[in-house]
């Protein structure tokens, strides 16, 4: 801060401190009192200012040769006809400069006049002197504080533009966060919900699989139990018949018993009619189609409760055709009008896995498959052992997946069904599921071509 | 920085007097104006708001010369003691040769004191002055009052620092001379460091502490 401190230490001089113009302006009233030569001059004694109305010449050019009739101290001296009075302005200990005041000698009153007018004069010029003085001062002062204040105040500015933009910063990063975690926990409650609708559904199961299981029984037992007096009923209309058979071809007379060739011939016709042949071998074959059929009950029920069993899943040993076969018998009634099902199954060791939620994937994929084939088409399964993992392929013949939307198949709640059709929650739960078992799920699609899902599954899934 | 100008054999010295608003500091000034013989001062330059509290500074100049010749000008400011002044208190603090902090000795006013006394720390820093070696006097002013802090506690404080302390009521014109000539003392020992004050320049610390004089 070189500026105010050089205001402050050094000694200004007549140029800074005493204008001009104002010397000129007290000139003019002097001249009026009778004062009629008015001039300062600096220490040197070099002209700063002069104004003569004296109309004398001489004082003037006294005063140009001024370094010869000046010291330090007041003085008063005459001049031809005039009295002047010379007298040194002091300013912090300095002399600055002279003041030289004249006036016409006529009268001897004025010496004692221009005494007290010097004075006067003097006390004046100070005055202005130490007010000009002052004001540098503390314009300076006032210049250098508002600057340092601006400065402080940009600074201090910055460190807050700075700081609020941190702020933003942060509140972006925190907005990211929180949409984040807000997706993690759309994902958790799904996957929540799905839980719980896969407990109700096993719930329902188990209680339909009981209710179901004792009825299936004992229709079973039933048959089984018919099964046994048809092939008994069956050996002994046959005996009857070779009876009756027998015992026309022996003929007895035909007139001794017309009531019984009559019952006889009646009995024949309703052979006819009835063909009892038939009705017995049909009747074995619909019981053993029951048989098979509520065997089959069984199995669903069966399959549908493994499928949804509620409770603590531990991983197992399975084998994934069987696992994709017993999906595929749960949901054989959405395949079995419009789809020609190929299965091509490789030789599968057992893999270390969660089988139920493995069918779950395989489900999702087939139904989204059937559904995707408008009137009829083909669903093709193959499955390969690789050295380190094992390959599920299900491809459809369907509508197929556009560009636009098969980037976001796995995504959930999205869907291309409409509203109430579909949850769009299958193939993300799927997706969840494989990658559990570090395995990865891939889709190749045309559209109105088809859909193949490739799903790979490692030995080492570390469950 | 104490100016000096060999060739016109002057020396330019700077006092400050800092502290708390309301202290006394320009009270100090004022005194010193009615002690001091006229030709060795100037005038009392003040700067007040119309509540009479300094608004830029105070400043009394004063002057003493050598038996050799050699003009001392001795430049005595103070600054606006109120908490918003700060710009203008390191403004004025800037290149000074020694400081006198005016403490107000009320208890209740011993908060302000070291809010005060930590702003000059903090901008004699910033204007570059090196604190430890900084020439400074502390001032214990207005003892006529009621509720003061006690002599002793005050000499317990201030030991360890080895700053001189002085105790004054400015406003009856006790203990500001001794102040002054007690802050001359520490200025004349650091300058006679820096400039060789007395063999180089000749000038005694007799003479320094003569611009004093009543």
């Amino acid at each position: 801060m070189p500026e105010i401190a050089d205001h402050l230490n050094d000694s200004p001089g007549l140029d800074k401190l005493l204008k001009h113009n104002i010397l000129k302006d007290i000139s003019l009233d002097l001249s009026g009192l009778g004062i009629v030569f008015l001039s300062m001059t600096y220490p040197d004694g070099k002209l700063y200012f002069i104004s003569d109305f004296s109309g004398d010449r001489r004082v003037t050019e006294l005063v140009a040769k001024f370094p010869g009739i000046v010291d330090s101290y007041d003085k008063t001296l005459t001049i031809d006809d005039m009295i002047i009075r010379i007298s040194p302005v002091i300013h912090d200990f300095e002399i600055i400069g002279y003041l030289i005041a004249g006036m016409k000698k006529e009268v001897s009153d004025n010496v004692e006049t221009l005494f007290h007018m010097g004075n006067l004069l003097l006390k004046i010029v100070n005055f202005y002197i130490s007010s000009t003085y002052k004001m540098n001062l503390t314009s300076s002062i006032h210049t250098l504080v508002v600057e340092d204040t601006y400065e402080e105040l940009q600074r201090q500015n910055d460190l807050l533009k700075k700081s609020e933009k941190q702020y933003q910063e942060l509140v972006k990063s925190l907005d990211e966060e929180v949409r984040k975690k807000a997706e993690e926990i759309k994902d958790a409650n799904t996957q929540l919900m799905h839980q719980d609708k896969m407990a109700s559904i096993g719930q329902l199961a188990a209680g339909v699989a009981h209710e179901i299981n004792n009825p299936v029984g004992f229709v079973k037992s039933n048959l089984s139990t018919m099964n046994e007096y048809c092939a008994e009923f069956t050996k002994l209309i046959k005996g009857y018949r070779q009876f009756i058979h027998d015992f026309y071809a022996t003929s007895i007379s035909k007139d001794q018993n017309k009531a019984l060739e009559n019952e006889f011939e009646e009995i024949k016709q309703m052979e006819q009619t009835i063909d009892p042949d038939y009705l017995m071998e049909d009747s074995m074959d619909l019981i053993k189609e029951s048989i098979e059929g509520t065997e089959r009950i069984k199995k669903i029920v069966s399959d549908l409760k493994d499928f949804a069993h509620p409770g603590e899943d531990t991983p197992t040993h399975a084998n994934i055709n069987e696992c994709i076969d017993s999906t595929l018998n749960i949901i054989w009634n959405e395949l079995k009008y419009k789809v020609t099902l190929v299965k091509e199954y490789g030789n599968l060791p057992m893999l270390y896995c969660y089988p139920r939620q493995l069918n779950q994937v395989f489900m999702n994929i087939c139904i989204n498959a059937a559904h995707a084939i408008e009137k009829k088409g083909e669903i093709k399964i193959i499955t390969k052992a690789y050295e380190n993992h094992q390959e599920i392929l299900i491809s459809d013949t369907g509508s197929g997946i556009s560009e636009e939307h098969i980037s976001r198949i796995f995504d959930p709640f999205f869907t291309t069904k409409d509203v109430g059709k579909g949850t769009g929650l299958g193939l993300n739960l799927s997706y969840n599921i494989v990658k559990k078992h570090m395995g990865d799920i891939r889709v190749e699609s045309r559209l109105n071509k088809g859909t193949t899902f490739i799903i790979k599954l490692p030995y080492e899934n570390h469950l | 920085m104490a100016e000096l100008q060999t060739s016109e054999k002057k020396l330019t010295v700077k006092i400050v007097y800092y502290g708390p608003a309301l202290s006394g500091k320009t009270t100090n000034l004022m005194q010193l104006h009615d002690i001091i013989l006229p030709r060795k001062r100037g005038e009392l330059m003040t700067l007040e708001t119309s509540g009479d509290r300094t608004l830029f500074f105070d400043l009394l100049p004063l002057m003493g010369k050598t038996s050799e010749g050699y003009k001392i000008k001795i430049k005595l400011f103070t600054v606006p003691g109120q908490v918003a002044h700060d710009a203008t208190r390191k403004a004025v603090l800037s290149r000074t040769d020694g400081v006198v902090f005016v403490a107000d000795s009320q208890l209740t006013q011993s908060v302000n004191n070291s809010i005060s006394f930590e702003n000059l720390e903090k901008n004699a820093g910033r204007v570059g002055i090196d604190f430890d070696t900084l020439p400074l006097v502390v001032q214990y002013n207005k003892r006529d009052l009621k509720d003061i802090i006690d002599e002793k506690e005050v000499r317990g404080l201030w030991k360890q620092t080895h700053i001189p302390v002085q105790f004054s009521t400015a406003i009856h014109g006790q203990g500001v001379k001794e102040t002054f000539v007690s802050v001359l003392k520490e200025v004349y020992r650091n300058l006679n460091q820096k400039l060789n004050m007395e063999s180089g320049l000749k000038i005694t610390e007799d003479e320094f502490l003569s611009v004093a004089n009543m």
